[in-house]
């Protein structure tokens, strides 16, 4: 396992909220952080799956990561960056699911890898991320995934989920303002009997590879599983940018 | 005793850090740069930290400051390197160019011939064509049109510096070859630059380095003798000169100046200076985050496809590295998404910059430089070369300050402040300027150092100044509203006596006319800024009896386009006298107008505008302007003429059409009977008498078109008033006028 990288306040945000300002190449930058709870999300076998649900997201075989099986609050921290701070341009910075309510002191890099595979040796501020190529990354539990999904072969996800010009459409509930806020959704699985859910957020700027960061508590216990989004105008580590 | 030349490209990166290496490993015991002697004395101030690139040296006449010339540098200038090196090294540096002086004399010579229309020869050399672009040469033998194009390819990629100067070298060496023989000019400053090496040889410096523009080597290398060169310096004009340090810009590196042609992209080198690794990730970051900052999309993943784009684009083409122009085709395809708008936001950010130098405190050698460095610091004023709009509140100490301050820069030539059009001093209190700070203007202030040590008093003197040579009524109040706003209470009183003088002896109605709208301004808003302004009411009082006196004479045998500036005239003046509210004025005025409403041998649009300003000041009832427009439009009058009086009557608002159905109908008839050829004629300046219609009346007047003639027209003008139901809307004006409680007791 990697080292473990202490958290600057000012750099690492995750469930931060408040106004927070930089001055990056001398120029400042100021941004309002505010937290959006999305639910909880149901991993009945503890198969963590961060992904672009609309690109990445398989049937079975999706990189995962093993987390305790429970039921977890999802949070979204939400940057409002615009000039006026007025909530006219927002960016969501990070999707992190919460294992526990203890302060995190520390933060390392976690591997999603698909079940079989071993994860590949990194460099030190190497990372294995979440692909992203629809704007969009959420959570899901593997098994449920595996379980409640139609089959590919007999459902086209993308037409009759995702994009099928109904209310209900995995699109649709994501731009919707009245459900969590525009840009976030809590998204009941098809054929789901115990709630089994995956949760949704744009993903800060777009499209790109975002890290899957886990926090820890001073005892080394794992708080956090956050994509990070890489809003903030600043590296995790000062050393970095 | 060695001479080593070192060829350089000006604002090069790459020659730049070639020269930074080729220094160090050479360590030469003196460095000789080509540029002015005159800042020998001033070059060691670069050493201090306050000293941040891009900066300029200004060399001047002090009789003449605009003939001054700049040297800018930046950080990456292989000049600034030479110059940083000698510091550090603790190692003395001379400027070895030909004096700047000798141009200068020369050209204030030419300017005075001219100034005297004395018949002279014509210099048969300018400081223009002393710069050639030997780099523009060997592109363009290479094939390549953009000639930075070549140098970034064939210098800034260059990975092994070693032999680059000598390859310059020889490039150059062959290129001189073939090329024509210098002119006077530039064998002058040749010959000048080798005496100062002979100069340095025989003061025993023993590892000499040559640091010059490349195209010279070869002549510097030459053997020629001290005799030839002497000779060819001898007897050059002289004249007083001054140099100093100023800060300089981005934006201006892109232009040509003391040393020759600038670079078109100061940003692109600045960074392939400072980043030495990872220049093409840092450089599309940096574009993705000036997107953002502008709220457009740039995800990490284009980033990402942007850099591999250029890079592919690079081995395509053959090139050890992405350059700018690959850089610039893989953002508009992947960043911009093909749109040209973002680009052109990142050439103008990035590519190009806005850095703005600074120079230490107290280094400026200019007594009104120092004054606005102190006023900038007083008020808060940072000089940006962004543009920025400021909105002054006059009513606040502060704001009547700064405004105070860049009226007198106005006054002085130094265009820092431009007050917007749209700048509200009607009574709002409110100021709104313009602020782009440009580094040449400091020429304007050391050329204004002439008047005084403070921008104020120079303000006031040269505003004094110009108030004794000009005889122009209208140039004369301007300037005295100008005086009113900067606060330059003598030349006010100078201006105000010179104001005095001219309206008496005035005999342009148009100047008078002109003369009047700045007097009114500060008559009406002088005390606003705490000025006594009272003293020029006579003068108005003056000047709008004349003007009413002689109107009616010079509304006569105008054509279209004359009617047209008088018109103009009349508007300004009515809104002067709007302004003013004296009842007495206001009431000379519109009788004046009465009359010329009625004066057939006035032009039409006169005539029409007459009325119009007449009828709005309820000067003229409806029923009047319904028999005037009767008789204007009439079938026996001249189509051109009816068509004048209907642009005057229509100019600015169409509201009088719309709220009087007998001018409607007038002009309907009119323009029914016109025909066809006649209608086609006259449809241009129509037009023009529509355009100043706003869209809302427009719609309005498509609608009463649409039922013009119609039943519903019919009820709504047979239509009684229904008292009851009127009543009803009586407690909501009620409310609304604030007087509900009596209305109901």
């Amino acid at each position: 396992m990697s080292y473990l990288h202490p958290i600057y306040p000012d750099r690492w945000m995750a469930l931060a909220e408040g106004d927070f300002a930089w001055t990056v190449d001398d120029k400042p930058i100021r941004y309002r952080l505010h937290t959006v709870p999305c639910g909880e999300l149901w991993l009945k076998q503890g198969r963590l799956v961060p992904c672009d649900p609309f690109v990445t997201l398989q049937w079975q075989g999706n990189p995962e990561l093993q987390l305790p099986p429970g039921c977890y609050p999802v949070v979204a921290t939400v940057a409002d960056i615009s000039e006026a701070q007025d909530g006219s341009h927002l960016r969501e910075c990070y999707l992190s699911l919460l294992l526990s309510a203890q302060p995190a002191v520390g933060w390392r890099f976690l591997t999603p890898v698909a079940p079989g595979v071993t994860a590949p040796l990194l460099g030190g501020h190497e990372f294995v991320g979440v692909p992203v190529d629809s704007g969009k990354v959420g959570f899901v539990d593997a098994d449920a995934v595996a379980r409640l999904m139609p089959d590919p072969d007999e459902m086209d996800w993308q037409d009759e989920l995702f994009d099928n010009g109904q209310a209900d459409a995995w699109f649709a509930r994501m731009d919707e303002p009245s459900h969590l806020q525009a840009g976030l959704a809590n998204i009941i699985l098809p054929g789901a009997t115990d709630g089994e859910n995956l949760i949704l957020a744009h993903s800060g700027w777009g499209d790109g590879t975002y890290a899957v960061v886990g926090s820890y508590d001073a005892s080394g216990a794992l708080t956090g599983v956050h994509i990070d989004l890489a809003v903030l105008p600043l590296a995790p580590l000062p050393e970095w940018d | 005793m060695s001479v080593s030349y070192f060829g350089i490209r000006h604002h090069g990166p790459g020659c730049a850090r070639a020269l930074q290496q080729a220094l160090v490993a050479l360590a030469p015991d003196i460095i000789l740069l080509e540029g002015p002697p005159e800042a020998d004395g001033i070059v060691g101030l670069s050493a201090d930290p306050a000293m941040q690139p891009p900066v300029a040296l200004l060399i001047y006449p002090t009789e003449a400051p605009q003939h001054g010339v700049f040297y800018p540098f930046s950080l990456f200038s292989p000049e600034w390197q030479a110059i940083q090196h000698a510091q550090q090294a603790g190692v003395p540096l001379w400027f070895i160019d030909l004096p700047a002086t000798h141009g200068f004399a020369q050209a204030m010579a030419a300017e005075q011939a001219a100034d005297t229309d004395e018949e002279g020869d014509a210099p048969d050399e300018t400081l223009a064509a002393w710069r050639m672009d030997p780099i523009g040469e060997l592109s363009r033998a290479a094939g390549y049109e953009d000639h930075e194009l070549w140098w970034e390819v064939e210098i800034e990629q260059r990975r092994d510096a070693s032999q680059m100067f000598a390859a310059i070298a020889e490039a150059m060496t062959a290129l001189r070859e073939h090329a024509p023989a210098p002119d006077l000019r530039e064998a002058r400053r040749e010959a000048h630059m080798r005496g100062r090496v002979r100069e340095a040889q025989k003061a025993g410096y023993q590892r000499i380095a040559v640091v010059c523009g490349a195209w010279h080597v070869p002549a510097l290398c030459q053997v020629a003798t001290a005799k030839a060169d002497m000779a060819l310096l001898k007897g050059l004009p002289k004249t007083r000169t001054a140099a100093t340090w100023v800060p300089w810009s981005d934006d201006r590196l892109a232009y040509a100046s003391g040393y020759g042609a600038g670079v078109s992209s100061p940003g692109w080198y600045r960074h392939l200076w400072q980043c030495a690794e990872g220049t093409s990730e840092r450089w599309v970051t940096r574009a993705a985050r000036l997107l953002r900052e502008a709220g457009l999309d740039a995800s990490s993943a284009s980033v990402i496809e942007t850099v591999r784009l250029s890079e592919a684009l690079a081995a395509l083409r053959d090139l050890p590295l992405p350059g700018l122009a690959e850089q610039q085709e893989a953002m508009l395809t992947v960043l911009c998404h093909g749109d040209p708008l973002p680009m052109a936001l990142i050439r103008q950010q990035l590519e190009v910059g806005d850095h703005l130098g600074s120079v230490p405190e107290g280094c400026i050698d200019a007594p009104l430089l120092r004054d606005l460095e102190a006023e900038q610091k007083r008020l808060r004023l940072k000089p940006s070369t962004e543009n920025k709009r400021l909105e002054l509140d006059l009513r606040e100490e502060s704001g009547r300050h700064r405004s105070c301050l860049l009226h007198r820069l106005n006054v002085l030539d130094v265009g820092w402040g431009k007050p917007l059009a749209d700048s509200n001093r009607t009574g709002t209190f409110r100021e709104s300027w313009d602020l782009r700070w440009s580094p040449d203007m400091v020429v304007a202030l050391i050329a204004a150092s002439r008047y005084g040590n403070t921008l104020a008093l120079a303000a006031s003197r040269q505003l004094s100044e110009r108030a004794g040579q000009s005889r122009h009524l209208p140039e004369l109040t301007g300037m005295l509203d100008v005086a009113m706003l900067a606060k330059l209470p003598v030349a006010a009183s100078v201006l105000l006596a010179a104001v005095q003088n001219q309206a008496a002896v005035a005999a342009d109605l148009g100047h008078l006319m002109d003369a009047l709208p700045p007097l009114v301004r500060v008559a009406r808003y002088g005390d606003v800024r705490g000025t006594e302004a009272a003293s020029v009411l006579p003068i108005i009082t003056t000047l709008v009896e004349r003007v009413t006196v002689g109107l009616g004479a010079a509304a006569t045998q105008l054509d279209e386009a004359a009617a047209e500036v008088l018109v103009e005239r009349m508007g300004m003046m009515q809104a002067a006298i709007d302004t003013l509210d004296d009842p007495l004025l206001r009431d000379d005025w519109l009788d004046c107008l009465q009359v010329l409403a009625g004066q057939d041998s006035a032009a039409p649009a006169v005539q029409g505008y007459a009325l119009r300003l007449a009828f709005d000041r309820q000067r003229i009832d409806a029923a009047q302007l319904a028999q005037q427009a009767r008789l204007a439009l009439a079938p026996s009058m001249p189509p051109a003429q009816s068509t004048g009086w209907l642009a005057g009557v229509l100019r600015g608002s169409g509201l009088l059409l719309l709220q009087h159905d007998a001018l409607w109908q007038a002009m309907d008839s009119w323009l029914t009977g016109l025909g066809d050829e006649v209608f086609i004629e006259r449809l241009p300046l129509l037009r023009r008498a529509f355009s100043g219609f706003t869209l809302a009346e427009r719609r309005q007047m498509g609608d009463k078109l649409k039922h013009l003639g119609g039943p519903q027209a019919r009820v709504a003008a047979s239509a009684e008033l229904d008292g009851e139901r009127a009543a009803m809307v009586l407690p909501v004006l009620a409310a609304v006028l604030g007087t509900a409680k009596e209305t109901t007791q």
